[in-house]
């Protein structure tokens, strides 16, 4: 893994047509990078190591590779009446800071290519790479 | 005062009240607390006062099992023993490393912590460190800039070390132990056997011999061996004519339960906002009384049945570009092995070292685990055919470690793992070698600390141990063990600090003993 000092850009046209795929959950238009952009792991690492840890997870998790089954789950309790929504005012980007802090302390984490994850952003990192390839 | 036994022409016994077999730091700290007591002390060591290739080889031996380094670099032999080359790294074992605990097998201690803290705080001053406190605020208060990551402390705690200068204890401790009255330091006096009376229940004197073809006989009220934890074996169970199965052996565990501190990197930790992290920083290059190394608390120890162990941290720029030390400590003759470790790594990296911890914010660190081996009896220490110049039989050494050890290192990093990803901080990379839960390989770098551990374990009941709780070899009424054999389980800290301990109070149990029985010489 090269040492992370960009912020994301967006991946590629193919990302920025499928956005709109994302639309059937309320809110999430507007902010959806924070689904396929694992905020805090794109401050520690690169697009290529992203990428890695997005294989490995489908590797280890065939059955999610698509990215309606992805966005499914990763958007699992974004309704508008979870606790964690609530409590973040409605924010996907502090919906997802409180998703990932509590699957962490839940223990509800995963070892993706050497990473200690949660599961949360490991299927951020597999719909980055799905998204990339379309 | 010191006789040099090469120049000895004697066909007597050589008598005493104590007789210690072994200078090193156990050995000599012994006699230095037997000085002016009023009572005869024979100190025997098997080297003189500096390097020899003679007497080192008598430490040469064969090795099957996990890699390890050669036998005959491992420790060195002559006064003052392995601390000619020690790194000085000190700490204190834990309450629960003297707990039975029902994941670790033949785990527990028939002593505690509460029973070495006494003697801690004396072996303070003989390897010169500060003051008896290990916790993590005290330090903070000495130094603003030594700032501990934000992990949860019912979790994770900061296991701090302090550092020897290191004590050289040949050098340091050469003078006053030849200078006292009552000390009679022997060099070039190898104890190759023990002679006990015909029931096998006391020790009648030592055979000792040297290169020059003299051999002698030591006689004294009690016999100490201080000889680090394979020669402690061996001497036991190479002293075979009167007990077939050597001396403290009737229950075969003399040799058994060899312990190390398996040393191996083992992943990275990439944090947000980078940082120099001061209180982690080895002693290399600059003048740091402590470093702290990262612990997991009693409670979740037993809550994730985890062995006791740390994970040390060094930027990864640097630790990248070194080599494993069981790559670079691979030659039989000690000295070849310290040059080539100090050139490949320590030389290489001392200043960038310095800079990296002392001015360099770093984002990523190497991840460094030493962890407890669990109590086994198949690694072990055993008598080999071949003999040395002195005939007496060769160490043996078996290395087993289990798919357990290895599981307790991935339990470790999870857990870390998890605690780094609550904090916020960063987040945990675990190497390939532990990836997969179920992989019993080690990797080749796998290493350990030089710390020799358990060969004559301490238990009060005669079929789990080799000594008891004051360290006397069951059913032998005067003779003892002294230093790391005697641990029955290797806690997370480099042993030196808690062997010298440990020497101590057997020191104030002979003194007692002594009291007891018999008049100090006036």
């Amino acid at each position: 893994m090269t040492r992370r000092s960009f912020v994301f850009t967006m991946v590629g046209t193919a990302v920025a047509a499928t956005l709109a795929y994302f639309g059937c959950k309320r809110q999430v238009t507007s902010q959806s990078s924070a689904l396929y952009l694992p905020h805090f792991l794109s401050i520690l690492m690169d697009k290529s190591a992203i990428e890695e840890i997005g294989k490995s997870y489908l590797k280890k998790h065939p059955e999610e590779n698509s990215i309606e089954k992805l966005k499914s789950n990763i958007l699992s309790s974004f309704d508008g009446n979870s606790l964690a929504q609530k409590e973040t005012g409605g924010s996907i980007d502090k919906f997802f800071e409180s998703k990932i802090l509590s699957e962490f302390r839940n223990g509800n984490q995963e070892v993706i290519d050497g990473w200690v994850l949660s599961v949360t952003e490991a299927r951020q990192c597999a719909l980055f790479t799905v998204l990339n390839k379309s | 005062m010191h006789i040099d036994a090469r120049e000895l022409d004697t066909t007597d016994s050589i008598e005493g009240d104590l007789c210690i077999i072994g200078a090193g730091a156990a050995g000599i700290s012994m006699a230095i607390d037997w000085m002016n007591k009023g009572y005869k002390v024979l100190l025997l060591e098997g080297g003189g006062f500096k390097y020899d290739e003679k007497i080192q080889d008598l430490y040469a031996g064969k090795q099957t099992g996990q890699r390890y380094y050669p036998l005959k670099s491992a420790r060195l032999h002559y006064f003052g023993g392995t601390t000619n080359h020690w790194a000085g790294m000190c700490s204190i074992l834990d309450p629960i490393d003297f707990k039975k605990r029902d994941w670790v097998p033949y785990s527990g201690w028939p002593i505690t912590l509460e029973d070495l803290k006494p003697y801690y705080v004396k072996a303070h001053e003989l390897v010169e460190i500060g003051p008896f406190n290990y916790d993590i605020d005290f330090w903070k208060s000495t130094d603003k800039e030594l700032t501990e990551l934000p992990l949860d402390r019912t979790v994770i705690f900061n296991k701090i070390y302090q550092f020897s200068p290191p004590t050289r204890f040949g050098e340091k401790y050469r003078d006053k132990v030849t200078g006292a009255r009552n000390i009679h330091l022997y060099t070039h006096a190898n104890v190759v056997d023990i002679r006990t009376n015909e029931s096998v229940t006391s020790v009648e004197y030592v055979l000792a011999k040297n290169h020059i073809g003299r051999s002698f006989r030591f006689k004294a009220k009690y016999y100490v061996f201080a000889c680090c934890a394979v020669q402690n074996a061996r001497i036991l169970l190479a002293s075979n004519k009167q007990a077939p199965r050597g001396l403290g052996n009737d229950h075969d565990l003399v040799g058994r339960y060899w312990m190390e501190h398996p040393e191996v990197k083992s992943g990275e930790l990439w944090i947000n906002h980078p940082d120099r992290l001061k209180l982690y920083a080895y002693n290399d290059g600059y003048n740091a009384k402590v470093r702290s190394e990262i612990g997991i608390t009693e409670a979740m120890q037993v809550e994730h049945k985890l062995l006791n162990g740390t994970i040390s941290l060094s930027p990864l720029d640097i630790a990248k570009n070194m080599k494993p030390i069981i790559e670079t400590w691979s030659k039989d003759d000690p000295r070849e092995s310290y040059q080539n470790t100090e050139d490949a790594n320590i030389r290489a990296v001392r200043k960038k070292w310095l800079y990296m911890f002392n001015e360099h914010k770093n984002q990523g660190f190497e991840l460094f685990t030493r962890i407890e081996q669990s109590p086994n009896p198949d690694s072990r220490v055993t008598l080999d055919t071949e003999t040395d110049a002195l005939g007496m039989p060769r160490a043996k050494l078996h290395w087993a470690l289990t798919q357990a050890d290895k599981q307790a290192i991935r339990r470790l990093y999870l857990l870390f793992g998890q605690q780094v990803g609550i904090s916020g901080i960063g987040r945990v990379k675990l190497m390939d070698f532990l990836q997969d839960e179920n992989d019993p390989a080690w990797p080749s770098s796998t290493g350990g600390g030089w710390h020799h551990m358990g060969t004559t374990r301490m238990s009060d009941d005669p079929q789990t141990g080799v000594v008891d709780k004051n360290c006397q070899v069951h059913g032998i009424q005067n003779l003892y063990m002294a230093g790391s054999s005697c641990f029955a389980t290797g806690g997370a800290v480099n042993p030196t600090l808690s062997l010298i301990a440990l020497t101590l109070r057997l020191s104030e149990h002979l003194d007692s003993q002594m009291k007891t029985n018999y008049k100090p010489i006036p």
